[in-house]
């Protein structure tokens, strides 16, 4: 009798299975649809009700999208304010935040910013400036927005950790009224009012709302200030985002390429899967995500986006460079000029470039700590730094006096590097004659290990900076930056003089006796960089970035006959 | 038998207790620091030592520990350094994602694995038997992820049929499923026909055949039952393992679960959401392993005897002594 039941039970499971089966496969071509459909259903709900559907219209008639799905290629984000960055939150962040100024495009001056809560941003003189906000601003849940809630939001930034660099930078902000304030910086340079005008990290948000909501609310439906509010969002899998419709900025030519609001609802997808993206792009799941190097022959050919995509390769901005550690003591590379030369000369940036699975369509060579699109970099210096040379590299070896292999150098490196980079940098210093230990680890060890002189004779990082290259130097050579000493442990008094010479003025002299200085060392070596590659769908016709080359959904232009994957 | 229950429920908490210990201790000393990831390279000292104040990381080990166990006991796994949400709750978002998936695995498993083992079983060293035996051992020695890959350039690339990933609706998860039991239903296929094969050349067996019974009967009424112990420890333990995550599966088809949330918390040293989903898989493979007994007692008489039995020596003893 019992085993009936359980035989009963086990059955009843089949069929149940079996339906759940047969009713995803027997659809057939109707269960490709059925993903379709159920994201028409999920539209058609959307503007089920009177004033949604007259919305959606209005949408299509201001040319407006109706809903645009984008995979974001990380699961772990925080959309609350003052959390930590990371990439999906980079990408979004300027929807639901908004900044004092827009950065429309990377390394843009202060003066080719677009105002966007600040109504002006005065000088007052080198390390004071007088910024004016809007008086009409308000967040989406109907809070205004005044210099006190400024204030609060820079301070909180910091105090959270989302910006450590904002303390190095701003000293304080005073406030006049409720709309004007004042900036007293720390210093003045190239590059430090851009930052803090048009930051990433820093979320603006009404300060009574935030003292008074749970972190329930921060977390899943912030009082936006930016031209998106968060709808819906599934932590691991999805974060649905809707434009404000009573968004505060109402008059159009005041509008920056931030608070643009051409979709009317973007869902960003999670698809950690760099093969599942392009498998979600090519089956119509997606409208459109950013892809590794190594899928874009998918969508990319002869110089082309092939026919059905859209394909935007941004610039870098972020330099993968190799770091020769200069603590005395610690190994033989610091102490002996003819071994750093050799290791450096030794390197073939460009084979390096293609063990990564790029080329020169996806990447490109570097020199020096920074990326040609950095404000301030020469292009002359890629005619001379440590250029790939083999038999130079055998030469300063030999010089060091030396035997092969009796010189040992331990590589610190990163997981998420790809294996060929470090296979190409190896056999590279093999062949000069160096030993090599390859250590590779998580961000988390490499994090702590980094500044660790002890741990590594030589170190490949990826180094960024927004916009201005030496704002990029001055992150990792400016011992009040890093704990007290430089990125390469070096201890060199002439060159902090002449980072904070290049840094206080950004003058092309300055930059290049910095320049000229560091290569002297020979502690540095750019590698190369590797750009963001976008795709969507055809009919995307213009894939915009931000003023950190990231996907700006809400910025794209479509076709006016646009059909996106969710109808 | 409830007091069996009870008694195996009480046994649980030093397990979980030694657990929480045991996690605790190892993230302590593993190198890595959460602070130096939030904050980036570019903190300055008191930075740092104002992030580890709050986070509490600047306390010793023995205070912090203290803490986190009090903690537990009033069902607070603490809060995520990174994202700042508790952990508890987190947890309790993806668990639906996980359950469907290692039920419907476990499910499809048993449904498909059993049958096929007594079918292996009745025709030994027959073509059926090596036929399957093959596609068992195929089934074995292929990694779930591959497969996985496989089924989407099938199923979603090329017919169209199914989604490639996601989690918001049942068609989401056949793929997964079926990616994610191959191995399982490999392993019970083996089990159930070894089992089965030891059990069908039983004197009652034979005898139930001598009697004119029919060969369904005997097979499903007098063998498997016979023969169920061990499959039901194999399901119970794969079970247990897949409710704590699948991590690769979870990955490939971008499920929000257990698993990935895990990974993701080892990778960013966010030491409450390792240690809450360490002490989460601990206890579901606890209740589990509780389940399968019961499913012991259920289908084996003897064994519900022993477990009823000693209750009923206890009170005998009892007795006697008055």
């Amino acid at each position: 009798m019992k085993f009936k039941r359980l035989a009963a039970m086990v059955l009843a499971g089949t069929m149940i299975l079996s339906a759940a089966g047969c009713g995803g496969s027997s659809d057939g071509s109707s269960s490709g649809d059925s993903t379709g459909a159920s994201e028409a259903s999920g539209t058609s709900e959307a503007s089920g009700t009177g004033s949604e559907s007259g919305g959606s219209d209005q949408a299509a008639a201001e040319g407006m999208v109706d809903k645009v799905v984008f995979a974001l290629t990380a699961s772990d984000f925080d959309m609350s304010p003052f959390a930590t960055g990371s990439e999906p939150r980079n990408w979004m962040v300027q929807n639901v935040y908004a900044a004092l100024y827009c950065t429309p495009f990377y390394g843009a001056t202060l003066e080719e910013m677009e105002p966007w809560l600040a109504k002006s941003c005065e000088k007052i003189d080198d390390l004071t400036y007088q910024v004016t906000l809007y008086d009409y601003i308000h967040d989406s849940k109907g809070n205004a927005i005044t210099s006190e809630d400024i204030a609060f939001s820079y301070d909180m930034c910091y105090e959270k950790g989302g910006d450590v660099r904002i303390g190095s930078y701003l000293d304080n902000i005073e406030i006049v009224d409720d709309y004007t304030m004042i900036f007293h910086l720390k210093k003045s340079g190239p590059g430090v009012m851009e930052y803090l005008m048009g930051n990433y990290t820093l979320s603006v948000c009404d300060k009574e709302w935030y003292e008074s909501s749970t972190d329930e609310e921060k977390y899943n439906d912030p009082a936006a200030t930016g031209a998106y509010k968060i709808v819906d969002y599934t932590q691991g899998a999805s974060i649905t985002l809707e434009a404000v419709e009573d968004y505060w900025q109402t008059d159009d030519s005041l509008r920056c390429s931030a608070d643009t609001q051409n979709v009317k609802t973007i869902e960003y997808r999670v698809i950690t899967e760099t093969s599942m993206r392009s498998i979600a792009l090519e089956n119509g799941e997606i409208d459109g995500t950013v892809i590794d190097a190594s899928e874009l022959k998918r969508y990319y050919s002869d110089g082309q986006a092939i026919d059905g995509y859209t394909v935007n390769m941004a610039e870098g901005t972020a330099c993968n460079v190799v770091f020769i550690n200069m603590e005395p003591g610690e190994g033989s590379l610091a102490e002996d000029e003819n071994l750093r030369l050799a290791a450096l000369y030794a390197l073939d940036s460009e084979s390096i470039l293609y063990g990564g699975n790029f080329d020169l369509d996806t990447g490109s060579v570097c020199y020096s700590l920074g990326t040609p699109v950095m404000t301030g970099y020469n292009d002359s210096w890629s005619e001379d730094y440590f250029n790939y040379d083999p038999d130079l590299a055998r030469e300063y070896y030999q010089a060091s006096g030396h035997a092969d292999g009796e010189v040992t150098i331990r590589l610190l490196s990163r997981t998420s590097i790809p294996d060929g980079v470090h296979s190409v940098m190896v056999a590279n210093l093999e062949a000069a004659g160096f030993n090599v230990e390859l250590l590779t680890y998580d961000q988390a060890l490499f994090s702590t290990y980094n500044l660790d002189p002890s741990q590594w004779d030589m170190m490949l990082d990826s180094k960024g900076a927004t916009g201005n290259i030496v704002t990029c130097w001055d992150n990792n050579f400016n011992p009040a930056n890093r704990n007290g000493n430089t990125v390469c442990f070096t201890h060199d008094d002439e060159l902090i003089d002449l980072l904070d010479s290049a840094t206080a003025t950004g003058s092309e002299e300055d930059i290049e006796n910095f320049h000229q200085h560091l290569k002297e060392l020979a502690c540095v070596k750019g590698l190369y960089t590797a750009k963001t590659i976008i795709v969507g769908q055809d009919g995307i016709l213009d894939l915009a970035v931000n003023g950190n080359m990231n996907p700006r959904v809400n910025a794209f232009t479509f076709a006016e006959d646009y059909q996106s994957v969710a109808q | 038998m409830s007091r069996y229950i009870i008694k195996r429920l009480l046994q649980m908490i030093p397990i979980l207790i030694i657990v929480a210990i045991l996690i605790f201790t190892l993230m302590y000393f593993v190198p890595g620091d959460p602070v130096q990831i939030i904050l980036g390279d570019n903190a300055t000292p008191e930075q740092i030592a104002e992030t580890e104040a709050q986070l509490g990381l600047d306390q010793p080990y023995i205070i912090r520990l203290g803490k986190y166990l009090a903690g537990i006991c009033h069902l607070d796994f603490g809060t995520s350094y990174m994202k700042g949400t508790p952990v508890g709750a987190d947890l309790l978002e993806r668990f639906p994602n996980t359950l469907i998936l290692s039920s419907l695995s476990i499910l499809f498993t048993i449904v498909i694995g059993i049958p096929l083992g007594i079918q292996c079983a009745m025709h030994a060293n027959k073509l059926t038997d090596k036929i399957l035996m093959f596609l068992t051992m195929l089934g074995n020695s292929m990694p779930g992820f591959w497969l996985g890959l496989l089924l989407v350039l099938l199923f979603s690339v090329k017919l169209n049929w199914l989604p490639s990933n996601g989690a918001d609706g049942l068609e989401y998860f056949i793929l997964p499923v079926v990616a994610n039991s191959v191995g399982s239903l490999a392993d019970i296929t083996r089990q159930t026909r070894s089992s089965m094969l030891e059990v069908i050349r039983s004197d009652y067996v034979v005898t139930a055949r001598s009697k004119g019974l029919p060969e369904n009967e005997v097979i499903w009424k007098h063998a498997l039952p016979n023969a169920l112990i061990p499959i039901i420890t194999l399901c119970g333990s794969r079970f247990g393992m897949m409710l704590g995550g699948t991590v690769i599966i979870e990955s490939v088809f971008t499920i929000p679960g257990i698993g990935t949330y895990l990974v993701n918390g080892i990778n960013s040293r966010d030491y409450p959401i390792v240690q809450g989903s360490i002490i989460y898989i601990a206890f579901i493979f606890a209740i589990i392993m509780l389940i399968t007994d019961l499913i012991y007692a259920y289908v084996d008489p003897r064994i519900k005897a022993q477990y009823v039995g000693g209750a009923a020596k206890k009170r005998k003893v009892k007795v006697s002594e008055n």
